[in-house]
This record gives structure tokens, C-alpha cells and sequence, in this order.
């Protein structure tokens, strides 16, 4: 079972919607999470940015700074300082808290942590309280972003920013921090899901309404196809009298259209064929049956003279061999057809084979008191099947001399040309008119004035030394000339063998 | 009766022709499509026996031809053309019957005779009048249960002039449809062969049968 057009044209429109709607969702996608996540990361980074710039490194913490207290007490109030334990780092920050509420709270939505280079020292935001956020950075300069798990189990993304800070006193210090500053990003990531689903399902609905789309149109336009088919089918091979309309034909199915009309025609005209040839078999067959049949019940009908009932039976055996003769042909015509004969080839001398062949025909030419001449070239030959061949040659020769007129001529000749030899043969005398040559070779057609020829002469041989030529590879022509009316009849022999 | 055999193979030609002699007719034959025309067309046939395939004019043409000119024979077509469309053609165009090569030469007599009645107007295939009694069949005579010997001519001038009982018959039509084409001809043949015919009828004293019209012909039987 071949797959069907349409199975294959569904098949084709959903995989290539799929593929086309899946890459498109997967570019569409990339592209919206990037630009939301690069919007949302873009804020971290300000707020980081922002952060880090109100960092202030008090330096190592000294004893002495007491009157850092006062300054320490108005900054509590406004912010944060932290004195770090082990490393007597004293760092400064102050922001507004009004300004970011969300550090404030606990799990209020925003983070920060600060850390040092070796983090040793870290720095939390109030909401953050007792956990830590999780550190990540490199040694480049760029800040780096991150997924991360929320204090509050929600989901979040965090900034890492380095930066360097200089000692207030002392400006050549350069210390290395990192801010990690986290953002619930739950709403980002709910879009993202949602966006995901609402792509994934409005592709799946895509693609099952293409297919229906490609379904029903795959359907309605193929419909021509199975209409040709039916009408394909509805012929009835012995009366294909069917002739396919090409009007509704689309444009694609009209060379199909085209063609199948030219076989059709073919068809009758051989099928038309057949049976004028069955109909000429049976009168050809009935003519000189009905003779035989009439000869004897007449000469039975009464008591007769032996000399009478010699004459009928002689009448009578004369006719049963014309019909022998046209039953050889018919056969050898039948198995011709149906190519049971295999070719045997041999190289022959074109000269020698009309020679022989001639002598069957020397008392009925000298009777009739004919010339023949040979003039072909000693040198001549030809590679094909000598039986055949040999056949060919004598129904040639006897139509010439069947149908030359008394004390007329026959004359045989070859001329060698490129790549084949015609052998002409010649007789003077015909009764054919030049409308004539164009049915000679038709099955059983006799010019109408050789019919009272003789009777027994039946019009079939031409026809059948066409098709045996036909087999061996060879062609026949035939015209008619003036002086003498004269008829030639010419075979194409190719000299490559065959 | 005369009968023209229209066939351009020789030997069914020539079996027809000795055939349809030795029962009696008047024969002329022709292989030749125009010459058959030419044939039908000059003469009376009582029925003509046309091939179909024929040289220089088709047979189905001259069928038409001679239907056109108001000819009346009776036309039966012998031909090796079997096809029901052939036969239907053959019939339409004006032939009386149709008669498929290769056939029995006694089937064809049947139907020459069932012809013949047709153009005489006889349902009865024996012709009896008063007391003669022919049967065509075997071509047998009877007046009076006795059996009447005639010779082939004397039988077919018999026939037809009771064929054609009643009516008066002219020695033209006797001379039309008794004697074939070539039949040599002396003026008064048709007389001889009536003076015979009533020898051999008007037995024991009998009424003649055949009766002299003078001027116009014979009648044998009654008026009408």
C-alpha cells in the first residue's frame, strides 16, 4: 500500500507547523524572558549600585574614635553601622530607610547582603535576619546574576556586584566588597510559567487547527484526482468509447487528461482494427467455403456423368487449397503476433538468396513470358534470419509476378547506402492507381480490378511481409512510376546485424 | 423464372448458375457491380441474387439504385457478411431476404420459391387450379391425380403462366421471364413451347387449360 497524497500532505503541514510554531515559541520565549529578567536585573543592579555608593569605609576601627559615637548615634537613626568583630573593618552606611522599605521588614521582598573580599565580614539587610543569602562571584568586574532561593522559600533573583571602596582617612586603600542584592521574583517567574503554557498550548491548537485546515482542503482539493480516478475505473475496456473532459480539469491533471484521451483513441482505432481484420477473416474464410459447399450440393443434387463429378471435385480441391494457403498465413500472422518464432541470424548473400528464390517462380514466368533481371551486386549481404527473410523475398516475388502484365518485366536491384541496403523489386504493368499505395498493406485489401484477376489470389500477403519485416528490423516502400507503370516495392535493409 | 446471380467469385458463380438451370430457371450471371446494375435495370427479373462485396459498385448500392428506379424484383443478398447491423442494412435498404455465405444450395432454392410466391401473390406453395395441381418443391405436375411429364422449359413456362392465374400473360412476359438473356430467340419460340405445354395438359379430352386471348396472350384458369 503506497502512502495516499493526502496522508502525506497532513503529515508534511503538521510536522512543518510544529517545527516552524516550535521554533518560533523557542525564539519568542528567549526573547521575553531575557528582555523581563534583563528589566528586573537591571533594577537589582541600580538598587546595588545604589547600595554600594552609600558604603563609606571608616577604616580599622580605633579606640580613640569615640567622638564617632554622636556621628554613630544620628546615623542609627537614619541607618546602619556595623563594626565588624575580627578584622576592626569599620564600615559606614547610611541610607534613608523610608526610601527602601523592603529591606526592612523581614521577608519584606528585597535583600542585601555585603560581604568582603575573603568574606570575613558580611553585612545583612533587616530582612534578611538570621539567614544568608547565597554568595556568588568572580574576579571580573562585571556584575553577575543569578537565580536564588528566598529566605521565605519564594523565589527570587539576586545581583553580585564587586566594588571597591577607599578608606575615608586614607584614600590609597582600596578594599574589594560584594553586594548580593535578591528581589522576589516570583511574578517574574509566574509570567515566565504562564507565558511558557499560554505559547505552548495556543502552538498545539495551531497545529491541530492546520491540520484540519490541510484536512479538508487536502480533501476538496483533491477531489479532481478521485473524480479522474472514477472516471478511470467506469471505462469499459471492450467499448472505451470514454472520452475524459479536460474542461474541469485542473491544470496539473490535464496532461494526464490529455494523454489518457490519445491512449483511448488508440485503443478504439486498434480495437476498430481487430475487428475489420475478423470480419475480413470471416468473408475471406466464407467465400471460398461457400464455393466448396455449392460445388458439390449442386453437382449431388442429381445423377451426374464421372467426367462432371471429376470437374466438381477437381473445382472443388482447387479451392481447399487457396483456403490452405490463406489458413498458413493466418496462422503464421497469429504467432507472429504473438513473437513464438525465434530469430536465427546468419549473414546472406543478397544476390544468391533472390536467385533461388526466383526458381520457384521460372515456368509461371516463362508462361506468361516474362523478363527477369537481377542486378544486384555479387558483393551484397545482410545479417538476418534466413527463413524470414527467404519469405519475404518470395511474396515479393510472386505478387510481381502475379500482377505484371503478359511479356511484362521484373527487375531486382540493390542500392548500398549508409547504413542500409534497399532491395528493390520492380514489375511493369500495374493496374494500381497512385491513391492506391497508401491501403496496400492493409489486411485483405485487393485493388478492385485484380479481384477478377484469378479468384484464388487473396490480398493478404503484403500486409503480413510488412509485420515479418517489421520483426527483422527492416521497411518497406512502395510506388508507382510511369513508363510502364511501373510498381516498385523497396526493403530497408539495415547492414549493422541486428 | 428468371433469375440474375450478381457474385464475382468464380466458382460460387458457376455452381449457382449450373444449379439454378437444372431446377428450371432462367439464369444470367455477372461478376461485375455496373454490369449486374446494367443487367437489373434492362430486364424483368423475377429475383436476383446480389453479393454485397462486388467490383466497381457496391452491392448495397445497386440495392438502392434499382429501389429508386422502382424496380420490382425480388432482391435476396448472399454474402459472407454476417453481422446483425449488416443484415438490418442489407434488409433496409430494400432487399427481400438475406442469405449468409457459405449456405446449403437447397436452403437457397427454398428461398428463391418462397420469393417467387411473393411476387405472385401465392400463399399456397402448390399452385392448384381446377383439377392441376404443381407442386414447385419437386416441380411436379398432376391434372386429375395423373402425373404430367414436362421438360425443364415446358415446366417453367407452366409455372408462370399459372403463377399468374387468371391474369392474361403476353409472349413478352413469357419471352421476360422464361428465357434468359441469351436464349436464342426465334419468333415464335414462345408458341412452339405453348402448343407443347397443351399437348401434354389437355389429356382425354379435357378443356384446355391454356387459353388464347387473341392479340394479347395466354390465360390459363378463370378471369379475376
Amino acid at each position: 500500500m503506497t502512502v495516499s497524497l493526502r496522508t502525506r500532505l497532513l503529515g508534511s503541514v503538521i510536522i512543518g507547523t510544529t517545527l516552524l510554531l516550535g521554533i518560533f515559541c523557542i525564539i519568542l520565549y528567549t526573547l521575553t524572558r531575557n528582555m523581563v529578567t534583563h528589566q528586573f536585573d537591571r533594577s537589582l543592579l541600580s538598587t546595588a549600585k545604589m547600595l554600594s555608593a552609600v558604603v563609606e569605609n571608616e577604616g580599622v576601627e580605633d579606640e580613640e574614635d569615640d567622638d564617632d559615637d554622636d556621628e554613630d548615634d544620628e546615623s542609627h537613626e537614619r541607618g546602619y553601622d556595623y563594626r565588624i568583630a575580627s578584622s576592626n573593618l569599620e564600615l559606614e552606611f547610611e541610607f534613608d530607610v523610608r526610601m527602601t522599605p523592603e529591606f526592612n521588614h523581614l521577608h519584606g521582598g528585597g535583600y542585601y547582603q555585603l560581604w568582603n573580599r575573603d568574606r570575613t565580614f558580611t553585612l545583612r539587610s533587616p530582612s534578611l535576619g538570621k539567614s544568608n543569602l547565597t554568595y556568588f562571584a568572580n574576579n571580573a568586574s562585571e556584575p553577575l546574576y543569578q537565580r536564588c532561593q528566598l529566605p521565605d522559600n519564594k523565589p527570587g533573583r539576586a545581583v553580585s556586584y564587586t566594588f571597591l571602596t577607599a578608606e575615608k582617612e586614607d584614600h590609597a586603600q582600596l578594599e574589594q566588597f560584594t553586594f548580593i542584592v535578591a528581589r522576589d521574583a516570583s511574578t517574574l517567574y509566574d509570567f515566565l510559567g504562564f507565558f511558557r503554557w499560554l505559547l505552548l498550548g495556543c502552538s498545539a491548537a495551531i497545529v491541530l487547527l492546520s491540520g484540519l485546515v490541510a484536512a479538508t482542503v487536502a480533501r476538496i482539493g483533491l477531489r479532481p484526482v478521485h473524480t479522474l480516478a472514477d472516471e478511470i475505473e467506469s471505462v469499459d475496456e471492450k467499448n472505451p468509447q470514454h472520452f475524459f473532459s479536460t474542461e474541469n480539469c485542473p491544470a496539473e491533471l490535464a496532461p494526464i487528461c490529455d494523454r489518457l484521451n490519445a491512449l483511448m483513441e488508440r485503443i478504439q482505432q486498434s480495437l476498430q482494427q481487430q475487428r475489420r481484420f475478423n470480419a475480413d477473416v470471416a468473408h475471406e474464410l466464407r467465400t471460398p467455403l461457400a464455393g466448396i459447399q455449392s460445388t458439390i450440393e449442386v453437382c449431388l443434387s442429381r445423377d451426374r456423368q464421372a467426367q462432371e463429378y471429376q470437374q466438381a471435385l477437381e473445382n472443388s480441391l482447387a479451392i481447399t487449397q487457396t483456403m490452405n494457403r490463406l489458413v498458413g498465413t493466418l496462422l503464421a500472422l497469429s504467432r507472429l503476433e504473438a513473437e513464438q518464432i525465434p530469430l536465427e541470424t546468419q549473414t546472406i548473400t543478397l544476390k544468391e538468396q533472390v536467385e533461388r528464390t526466383w526458381l520457384n517462380f521460372a515456368d509461371q514466368a516463362h508462361d506468361k513470358g516474362l523478363t527477369f533481371e537481377n542486378h544486384i551486386d555479387d558483393a551484397l549481404t545482410c545479417v538476418t534470419d534466413r527463413d524470414h527473410f527467404g519469405m519475404i523475398i518470395s511474396n515479393l516475388l510472386e505478387n510481381a509476378v502475379e500482377y505484371v502484365n503478359e511479356q511484362g518485366q521484373i527487375i531486382v536491384s540493390a542500392k548500398n547506402r549508409d547504413r542500409t541496403v534497399e532491395l528493390s523489386i520492380s514489375n511493369t504493368g500495374s493496374d494500381l492507381a497512385p491513391d492506391d499505395l497508401e491501403h496496400i498493406f492493409e489486411f485483405f485489401w485487393r485493388a478492385d480490378t485484380a479481384r477478377t484477376h484469378t479468384g484464388t489470389h487473396c490480398g493478404i500477403g503484403l500486409a503480413v511481409v510488412q509485420k515479418v519485416a517489421a520483426i527483422l528490423g527492416m521497411r518497406l516502400n512502395a510506388k508507382i512510376d510511369q513508363p510502364k507503370s511501373t510498381f516498385t516495392i523497396t526493403l530497408e535493409l539495415p547492414t549493422a546485424p541486428q | 423464372m428468371r433469375i440474375l446471380i450478381v457474385e464475382d467469385y468464380e466458382p460460387l458463380q458457376k455452381s449457382l448458375q449450373q444449379g439454378l438451370h437444372e431446377a428450371g430457371f432462367a439464369v444470367d450471371v455477372t461478376g461485375d457491380g455496373p454490369e449486374g446494375l446494367w443487367y437489373a435495370m434492362g430486364s424483368e427479373y423475377d429475383v436476383i441474387i446480389l453479393d454485397i462485396m462486388l467490383p466497381g459498385l457496391d452491392g448495397l448500392e445497386i440495392l438502392k439504385k434499382l429501389r429508386a428506379a422502382g424496380k420490382q424484383s425480388h432482391i435476396l443478398i448472399l454474402t459472407a457478411k454476417d453481422a446483425l447491423t449488416d443484415k438490418i442494412k442489407g434488409l433496409d435498404c430494400g432487399a427481400d431476404d438475406y442469405l449468409v455465405k457459405p449456405f446449403a444450395f437447397e436452403e437457397l432454392l427454398a428461398r428463391i420459391r418462397a420469393l417467387l410466391r411473393r411476387r405472385y401473390d401465392q400463399k399456397n406453395p402448390d399452385v392448384i387450379i381446377g383439377d392441376l395441381h404443381i407442386k414447385p418443391t419437386t416441380k411436379q405436375v398432376f391434372r386429375d391425380n395423373l402425373p404430367i411429364h414436362l421438360t425443364p422449359r415446358e415446366y417453367a413456362l407452366l409455372e408462370y403462366i399459372a403463377m399468374r392465374t387468371g391474369q392474361v400473360v403476353s409472349r413478352t412476359d413469357i419471352w421476360e421471364h422464361v428465357y434468359e438473356f441469351n436464349a436464342s430467340a426465334t419468333s415464335n419460340v414462345v408458341d412452339v413451347y405453348v402448343g407443347y405445354l397443351r399437348k401434354k395438359l389437355d389429356i382425354n379430352g379435357k378443356p384446355d387449360l391454356i387459353r388464347t386471348i387473341r392479340g394479347q396472350g395466354y390465360i390459363l384458369g378463370a378471369s379475376s
